[in-house]
């Protein structure tokens, strides 16, 4: 089953598309981001038909504050950006180049994390909660869920670069590696929606 | 490559925890679905037992409510759902000509989260009390002020299967797109793994919306969220559109299986190829579209206004276009055909005319102002029954009389075969034949009784009656699997002189599926070859070293954990919780830094056959 | 793919790794990226664009930035990808749907 082509082991060039396995697994994973896909609208669907049910609590008007989530959206994009150099880095079996990449990427990944967790504590104070309000509900589940998925690839790119110095780019990591990056470009792809749906049209009303 | 590791291979109890070999996966999955089939059916007849007569005292208020709950819970999640899983896991890697599934590792997850979910969900009666709500699980009345913590134990026993079923639907997708054998193209592959694909789409955009519906269910009820809560400007609506996105699809989800499973075994027993086979993949691809736009049919006495109730009404009706299409599809198959009617086909067949039945009395629900006739009475149970038990379980018998030499290399007797259909047949129709009439005559579905001397009496002592004959049918098919287990002799290959590739294996099917991967000719690839006069597929590749994936006790671990940090949610032990997660979390850890390296096995050092 | 084929094939000459290992087209997404968000944004944060226009325009522009994403970083564009794109569009379609169905209804 683990039919490698030893050409593309040497090169490297699509090493994650080398064995079988590795096939499988980007299919398999594209699959999965439909799902996930269809998972984050029904949680938008939830938002939309909820969104103006403040239940006399802030309305997003009143809580959203602009240039913090743009200064959210720009670190997203750019770790995006930085884990499809880390790729490219992959492609050239630059072990080094690829492993910095991914560092970068996570450094801006938890830095926008830290900014959502920030963002919250100062909702909660504000009286915008989870239980305040209909709203309150529906808009901590799609942004917390949201952030949850970064969480996750955070700590699915830390296992990775634990390992990777030990095991380097082989047909056997390089589906991983590319999985974790597809995986990442989703989780922006998702909040290129969430800021347009949530902060932006809540800003708006 | 060519280190042999000689064997990591488990025995006993251990062989079927740690076991990524999709077909004794598909064992398990089979015989967990019939423990519940069992149990379901239990609880079927006690609600039959507490209606078989007016004013009964049986079984009253919450207990008929937990029971009826739980048989709905029952019947779809674990053991339809399971039968289905089982048939794919045993059929469709041999149908396509591969070695293993996808992800073998992955399969028996979704097998271990599966059976763990089913779990929850059942050993809620010891916990004070089953879910009560209804299958649907309607907010508000699945909310904590109104059912107890058996509605927490369902909702997050169906996360964890849910989560298992999305892992089997992108399997055996990636399975049958990537893993085909040399020449069996897309418009070659059998009936039965084409309605899989189809279902295996549904399964990716139908369940995640139920796993958000149940998360809201989930929240409301143990963080105190306010989604469904009209003060705090909640609203239920919203449940109900999440749940019959999933629901509706769930149907196909279901049914489609069945369809794929008649388009094989009809040609067999005819001895024709199957009719039309273009417009059957059409059909089944228009079905899952159709499918997946039309779950406001559920929802017509809402109130959502009647150009929405228009517009899904008419689009319901639509889905009898392509339904009708196999269903002449079926009859012309046969048609002229040299029929055997072995109890497999029996079952095929009967399936035809209860389904047309299902069918029509689906259109008349399907029309809105019917529907605000039918809706919430016994008409709509006899409706879906005649879906579920006269197409669907139908089927599912049909296919394990059919497959059963390939999975346990027995044959079940054909003779108590027979004597298990005609009671199945009597049994069902008279069971759910005549609650089409008690709907109409004003009984409401899902109340624990009525008054006596009201034209409902002798009806509902008819269904009573019916309900136990197809208990006996139940119980000859068991008597003649254990019969099979214990005394059957080892089947001849190709016993049924089948069409499909999954038939050109020498029988016991061995752990590599194939010794050579074969090279797919024609449709009916093995029927081709016997054509061409020859008795084995012709090899596309030489005898070699096979690689086989090592067995792991994670899956099972994993699923433990996730099982006891479910545990912790029911009571709100966050410790217990957070151990849950742990367990499964430092699983996951283990999978990603240990690489499976498998082993290799040699078709030739090993006697082939028996 | 067709890894089979082009066993022979060189980093530096096939053109197809050349096009892989180009960064251009990356950091042009990441510029687009930018420049759409930056257009959103002042659609909403200025007083003279009418809601009207603003949120179906934003809207819009989502959805473009999404392709541009998905395309190019996610590497939709190259060969091989009927099923991916297949699946990811059908999730967009439904997506969409249930989100119309639930804001509607």
């Amino acid at each position: 089953m683990a039919q490698v082509n030893v050409d593309h082991v040497q090169t490297g060039h699509e090493l994650e598309k080398a064995t079988m396995e590795g096939k499988n697994k980007i299919f398999g994973f594209w699959a999965y981001m439909a799902a996930e896909s269809v998972l984050f609208a029904s949680l938008f669907a939830t938002f939309v038909a909820l969104r103006n049910q403040t239940n006399g609590g802030p309305t997003g008007q009143e809580l959203i504050q602009l240039p913090m989530v743009f200064v959210a959206t720009v670190l997203l994009l750019t770790s995006s950006l930085t884990s499809v150099l880390a790729i490219q880095a992959m492609h050239r079996n630059n072990l080094k180049k690829m492993i910095s990449w991914f560092g970068v990427t996570m450094a801006l990944g938890a830095t926008f994390l830290g900014l959502e967790i920030y963002e919250f504590i100062e909702y909660i104070h504000e009286g915008h909660t989870m239980r305040s309000s209909a709203f309150g509900s529906a808009f901590y589940l799609l942004v917390g869920t949201h952030g949850a998925h970064v969480t996750f690839g955070l700590l699915w790119f830390l296992a990775l670069l634990i390992q990777a110095p030990k095991k380097g780019i082989t047909a056997v990591t390089a589906p991983k590696y590319f999985l974790a990056s597809l995986y990442w470009h989703f989780v922006d792809l998702v909040w290129i929606f969430v800021f347009t749906v949530v902060y932006l049209m809540g800003k708006v009303g | 490559m060519s280190e042999h590791v000689p064997s990591i291979k488990k025995h006993g109890l251990m062989d079927w925890l740690t076991t990524v070999d999709h077909k004794k996966i598909a064992i398990m999955y089979l015989a967990t679905g019939a423990i519940y089939l069992v149990i379901g059916g239990i609880f079927a007849l006690l609600m039959r037992l507490q209606l078989a007569v007016p004013n009964n005292t049986l079984f009253v208020g919450s207990d008929f409510n937990q029971l009826l709950t739980m048989h709905g819970i029952v019947m779809i999640f674990f053991v339809a759902t399971p039968v289905i899983f089982g048939f794919w896991n045993a059929i469709i890697p041999l149908q396509v000509g591969a070695r293993d599934v996808a992800y073998p590792f992955l399969n028996a997850l979704g097998f271990w989260l599966f059976f763990f979910g089913a779990l929850l969900v059942n050993i809620s009666w010891f916990f004070g009390g089953a879910p009560e709500g209804g299958w649907t699980i309607y907010a508000p009345l699945a909310l904590s002020q109104y059912t107890g913590t058996g509605t927490d134990f369902l909702v997050l026993g169906l996360q964890l299967s849910g989560a298992g079923t999305i892992m089997n639907g992108i399997n055996f997708l990636a399975t049958i797109i990537n893993m085909r054998a040399p020449g069996l193209s897309m418009l070659r592959l059998p009936m039965f793994t084409w309605t899989s694909i189809v279902v295996s789409v549904l399964i990716l955009f139908a369940f995640p919306p139920l796993t958000i519906a149940l998360f809201l269910i989930f929240f409301d009820r143990i963080f105190g969220t306010n989604f469904f809560n009209v003060a705090a400007g909640g609203d239920p609506v919203i449940y109900e559109h999440l749940f019959w996105i999933f629901g509706h699809p769930e149907v196909y989800i279901l049914v489609l299986p069945a369809f794929g499973i008649l388009s094989e075994i009809l040609p067999v027993f005819s001895r024709k190829p199957l009719f039309g086979y273009h417009g059957m993949v059409i059909a089944t691809s228009t079905i899952g579209l159709l499918g997946m736009m039309v779950w406001v049919h559920h929802m017509f006495t809402v109130g959502l206004g009647p150009i929405a109730n228009s517009i899904f009404g008419i689009a319901t009706s639509a889905i009898a276009v392509p339904t009708g299409i196999k269903v002449f599809t079926w009859i012309f198959t046969m048609w002229r055909g040299k029929i055997r009617f072995t109890t497999s086909m029996l079952y095929a067949a009967s399936v035809i005319p209860n389904f047309v039945f299902a069918g029509v009395t689906g259109v008349m629900l399907a029309l809105p102002p019917g529907d605000f006739q039918f809706h919430d009475t016994y008409f709509v149970v006899g409706h879906f029954h005649y879906v579920i038990l006269g197409g669907i379980v139908a089927s599912l018998i049909a296919a394990a009389y059919y497959w059963w030499p390939i999975i346990f290399n027995r044959q079940l007797n054909e003779k108590v075969g027979k004597i298990n259909f005609w009671f199945y047949q009597i049994g069902f129709a008279l069971t759910f034949l005549v609650q089409h009439w008690m709907g109409p005559l004003g009984m409401p579905r899902r109340v624990f009784t009525y008054e006596g001397g009201r034209g409902l009496d002798t009806i509902n002592m008819i269904s009573t009656i019916g309900a136990f004959l197809m208990s006996v049918s139940v119980l000859v098919i068991v008597l003649s699997i254990v019969h099979a287990w214990f005394k059957g002799k080892p089947t001849q290959s190709d016993p049924w002189d089948a069409r499909t590739l999954e038939w050109s294996i020498k029988l016991p099917v061995p752990e590599y599926n194939f010794a050579q991967t074969p090279r797919v000719r024609a449709r009916d690839a093995f029927w081709y070859e016997k054509m061409a006069g020859n008795k084995e597929m012709v090899p596309a590749e030489p005898l070699g070293e096979i690689h086989m994936p090592s067995p792991s006790i994670l899956p099972f671990i994993m699923s433990v954990g996730f099982f006891i940090a479910s545990f912790g949610f029911i009571f709100h032990l966050l410790p217990i919780t957070l151990a849950g997660f742990a367990i499964a979390g430092v699983c996951m850890v283990i999978r990603s830094f240990k690489d499976d390296h498998g082993y290799h096995v040699n078709p030739n050092e090993l006697s082939e056959g028996v | 793919m067709n890894i089979d084929t082009n066993t022979n094939s060189n980093i530096e000459q096939s053109p197809r790794t050349k096009k892989n290992e180009n960064r251009t087209p990356h950091v042009w997404t990441f510029v687009v990226s930018i420049v759409l968000t930056i257009l959103a944004f002042f659609a909403v944060a200025n007083d003279m664009i009418s809601l009207a226009f603003a949120i179906p325009f934003i809207l819009g522009l989502a959805v473009i930035q999404a392709l541009f994403q998905a395309y190019v970083w996610m590497h939709l564009d190259q060969k091989g990808s009927f099923w991916p794109i297949l699946l990811m569009s059908a999730g967009f379609f439904f997506s969409v749907m249930f989100v119309a169905a639930l804001k509607l209804m």
